[in-house]
């Protein structure tokens, strides 16, 4: 993945065409309603829903493969990390589904349910701020951003280091191809000294990056960044009814499933 | 009595993992003591072949082979022995805080035992001419000293053959020579050195052979002679030809060989000619 | 043609250094002259442009003293929207002066940080893009760019703000033999069409000998040298010290001249030497020949 444009990925998917404050938003209530249901309902398949729809909107993004191999491993991991040891809070009580006769353990329903939901807590806003960012140009949503009053030299910082991710990577490689032909071997050896190694990487990173964060800075002064109070946006984002739309609708879907599943008892 | 080739380079692709072929069918043969200009746009190919040849990549198709031995089989470490790159941004490889611990950060890697990496620090000190004291903090020398500081932590490898990624891009003409003459003095000593480059000047007054590169096929392998003095090659290959070259076909009823790319060159048939050495004019 | 850089005994001491970067240095640039500077690395040459744009001090801390005059204005004290309108600068390095991700956002840019009316905006992106040769590739990251578009982009979006100078710190540096010519016709075809003052850093010459008004040469802070191409080249340049090698002609002429050959003047460009030495044998044939 070359990540020419930072994480953006052009394309004209369902969420491509929202206006970033929009997705923001969505963003930000996939994590409301997974926080209330990760810490107080605890209910994997509405977890599972939210989960869902994030997957969903990533999938509709066309992510590279880089995508799928990121959150498929992470999922993995979360998931198992989850199943081990939140049981250890669960809830008293509850139906056993898994004995494991040699330890004594006693795996319930209910800390199943606090173990999937806990998952998708910390699952589903990841991805969700991941659609963010795969499917909105770094300019909009730095506009987005300042039309919603955040200072604009403070909300460029993050626009800067999306932009600077691809030269960051590139660096990060030059530089350990460097140290390689200097016979730098970094898989072999000890921890400890396979650690100590990543020195010659590090430092030469970290200088490299202090003096292009100067030049940087002259650059950005010598095009009149932060000599106004206010800036143009050429491009300007327009709030559309397809985006109201939108909203409403995954909203909807949030707060229906809600509804319907807090009326019916779970299952099993 | 056959030369064995240092890097030969076998009918070899190279396709990164995006899909982009930076090489495409590319074959040739490094012999001991050449001193070689890869000339060639951004783009052509001239870094992913430098990297091929020390071991950095490994061929997608074709072989790559290092005094005989096929880079596939070698860690990148081995290959360093024998073949030395030196980047074209020292800031890329200067980490410690001594000078003495960044030039022997090569050799000890390679596992040279400690009393001759002493020996070997101090004697590439002294070939690049830095006169700083081993202790000095590299991070606070000069451009043109880092620039030495990179090179001689390469040379204390004493690899055979050194590749130097664009040594003179970025930097003022002056300091391009030192290096060059440096380079020089390196083949003198029976070094092999390829330098990438895009300044044609430089390639005419120091290579021997030039190689370039065209969209990642080899565009033309030559004595610098016969390359730089083919205008036709050259505006095919995106490059100028030398204002010595146009002169001297200028000038060619005069008597001045067509195919001078050298200023000094220049220089001696013109005053040869002068001196009525020859002229078919007349 | 009134002056457009003036500057008076400048002296200019970087905040953790303690010798003066430039050290008493006097020019004058008249509007609508290309002026190359050259000089070896550290002789101040950056200093010079960055402080005749204001970003030493403003950016850049240092001790400055004596006058810069832009037009009218002091860029230590004016304000940069307007010193924007009279000088800008394009820096060396593609990578590092490309701040946004797509060609058209870039060359906004700036234009959007000193406030201008969207539709202004449009219409001046279109038509630089269309001057350095980018239209079309508006949506295309910077990153995708070769490297003399990337230094062509950065002009367009410093051309944008139409500036009345332009300074250039080294734009071909970093590039390729297909990158610099890019480079090096764009800033003549803005001097032909536009007459934009230019102030060029180069350590190559060759490219722009016939077209250049006038050659300032640094060493250490100060002016050595300064003239028309002609003047500069009439006594022998050692690259060595000078940071810089003299076209390859001059180069030949020095060595000529060297040898007892007597030339009229030194050439600094092909024509000009092609006919002086057939002039040279021709009288030397004839010499010979009685």
């Amino acid at each position: 993945m070359s990540f020419e444009y930072g994480l953006y990925i052009p394309g004209r998917g369902v969420f491509h065409r929202l206006d970033p404050r929009a997705k923001i938003i969505w963003a930000l209530t996939v994590l409301a309603f997974s926080i209330y249901n990760g810490n107080y309902m605890m209910n994997p398949i509405y977890g599972g829903i939210i989960y869902a729809s994030a997957l969903l909107a990533l999938i509709s993004s066309k992510p590279t493969s880089f995508w799928y191999k990121l959150f498929g491993g992470l999922t993995a991991v979360i998931l198992f990390f989850s199943l081990v040891f939140w049981p250890a809070s669960a809830p008293r009580g509850g139906r056993p589904i898994l004995i494991i006769p040699i330890l004594g353990w006693k795996y319930t329903d209910l800390a199943l349910n606090l173990a999937l939901s806990k998952a998708f807590l910390v699952l589903s806003p990841i991805i969700a701020i991941a659609v963010i960012f795969i499917t909105s140009r770094p300019g909009d949503l730095f506009q987005a951003l300042v039309r919603w009053k955040l200072p604009y030299r403070l909300a460029y910082i993050p626009i800067l280091a999306l932009r600077f991710l691809p030269t960051v990577i590139v660096e990060i490689k030059t530089i350990t191809d460097a140290q390689k032909s200097r016979a730098l071997e970094l898989e072999k050896g000890s921890i400890p000294s396979r650690i100590r190694k990543y020195i010659a990487i590090f430092v030469p990173l970290m200088i490299r990056m202090m003096r292009s964060a100067l030049e940087l800075g002259v650059a950005l002064d010598s095009k009149g960044f932060g000599v106004m109070k206010t800036r143009t946006f050429s491009r300007e984002l327009r709030w559309r009814l397809y985006d109201t739309f939108m909203l409403c609708m995954l909203i909807a879907v949030y707060i229906i499933s809600l509804i319907m599943l807090t009326r019916i008892p779970i299952w099993w | 009595m056959k030369e064995q080739a240092i890097v030969e380079v076998r009918d070899v692709s190279y396709v990164y993992p995006g899909g982009v072929k930076a090489i495409d069918g590319v074959s040739l043969s490094i012999k001991p003591g050449e001193f070689i200009a890869l000339l060639g746009q951004n783009g052509s190919g001239k870094t992913t072949l430098a990297k091929l040849m020390n071991g950095l990549l490994k061929p997608t198709e074709g072989t790559v082979l290092i005094k005989g031995r096929d880079t596939r089989k070698m860690t990148v470490a081995e290959c360093a022995r024998i073949v030395g790159y030196v980047f074209q941004n020292p800031e890329h490889q200067i980490f410690a805080s001594t000078i003495f611990e960044e030039i022997s950060f090569g050799p000890r890697n390679l596992g040279i035992p400690e009393e001759d990496v002493k020996r070997r620090v101090e004697e590439s000190l002294k070939f690049v001419d830095l006169k700083k004291p081993l202790n000095a903090f590299p991070h606070l020398l000069s451009v043109g000293e880092k620039h030495r500081v990179a090179i001689a932590s390469v040379l204390a490898m004493e690899p055979e053959f050194l590749i130097l990624d664009e040594p003179t891009t970025g930097i003022d003409f002056g300091r391009s020579l030192q290096i060059m003459r440096l380079l020089q003095r390196l083949r003198d000593r029976g070094k092999t050195v390829m330098v990438i480059t895009h300044d044609l000047y430089l390639a005419a007054e120091f290579a021997e052979r030039i190689i370039i590169l065209k969209d990642g096929t080899k565009f033309a392998d030559g004595s610098a002679k016969e390359i730089i003095s083919d205008k036709r090659l050259l505006i095919d290959a995106g490059l100028s030809p030398l204002q010595v070259t146009l002169l001297s076909e200028d000038l060619k009823d005069y008597g001045i060989p067509t195919n001078t790319i050298k200023t000094m060159e220049f220089v001696e048939e013109f005053l040869d000619i002068l001196r009525g050495g020859r002229g078919s004019r007349g | 043609m009134g002056t457009a850089i003036r500057i008076d005994d400048l002296w200019v001491r970087y905040r953790e250094e303690e010798d003066y970067a430039v050290k008493g240095l006097s020019l004058r640039i008249d509007e609508g002259e290309f002026v190359i500077l050259m000089g070896p690395s550290g002789c101040g040459k950056t200093t010079l442009c960055y402080t005749i744009m204001g970003i030493i001090p403003r950016v850049i801390k240092a001790e400055v003293k004596g006058s810069v005059k832009v037009f009218d204005l002091d860029p230590l004290t004016a304000s940069p929207t307007d010193l924007a309108k009279y000088v800008t600068i394009v820096f060396q390095n593609p990578e590092m002066q490309l701040v946004t991700t797509s060609v058209y956002e870039e060359v906004a840019f700036p234009l959007e940080n000193f406030g201008l009316p969207k539709d202004e905006i449009e219409r001046r992106v279109k038509e630089v893009l269309e001057v350095v040769g980018l239209s079309g590739l508006e949506n295309r990251s910077p990153a995708s760019l070769s490297g003399g578009q990337k230094q062509a982009l950065a002009i367009a979006s410093v051309l944008a703000l139409r500036p009345r100078v332009i300074i250039l710190d080294e734009p071909t540096s970093q590039l390729d033999p297909q990158g610099t010519k890019r480079v090096t016709d764009l800033i003549l075809k803005l001097r032909k069409e536009f007459d934009t003052t230019i102030l060029a850093v180069e350590h190559r010459i060759e490219w722009a000998v016939e077209y250049v008004d006038r050659i300032v040469v640094m060493n250490e802070g100060r002016i050595v040298l300064e003239g028309d191409p002609k003047e500069v080249f009439s006594r022998e340049i050692r690259p060595e010290r000078a940071g810089f090698r003299p076209p390859q002609v001059s180069e030949i002429a020095y060595n000529l001249m060297r040898s007892g050959v007597n030339l009229p003047t030194i050439p600094i460009s092909l024509r000009e030497a092609s006919s002086i030495l057939r002039g040279v044998l021709d009288e030397g044939a004839g010499h010979s020949r009685s």
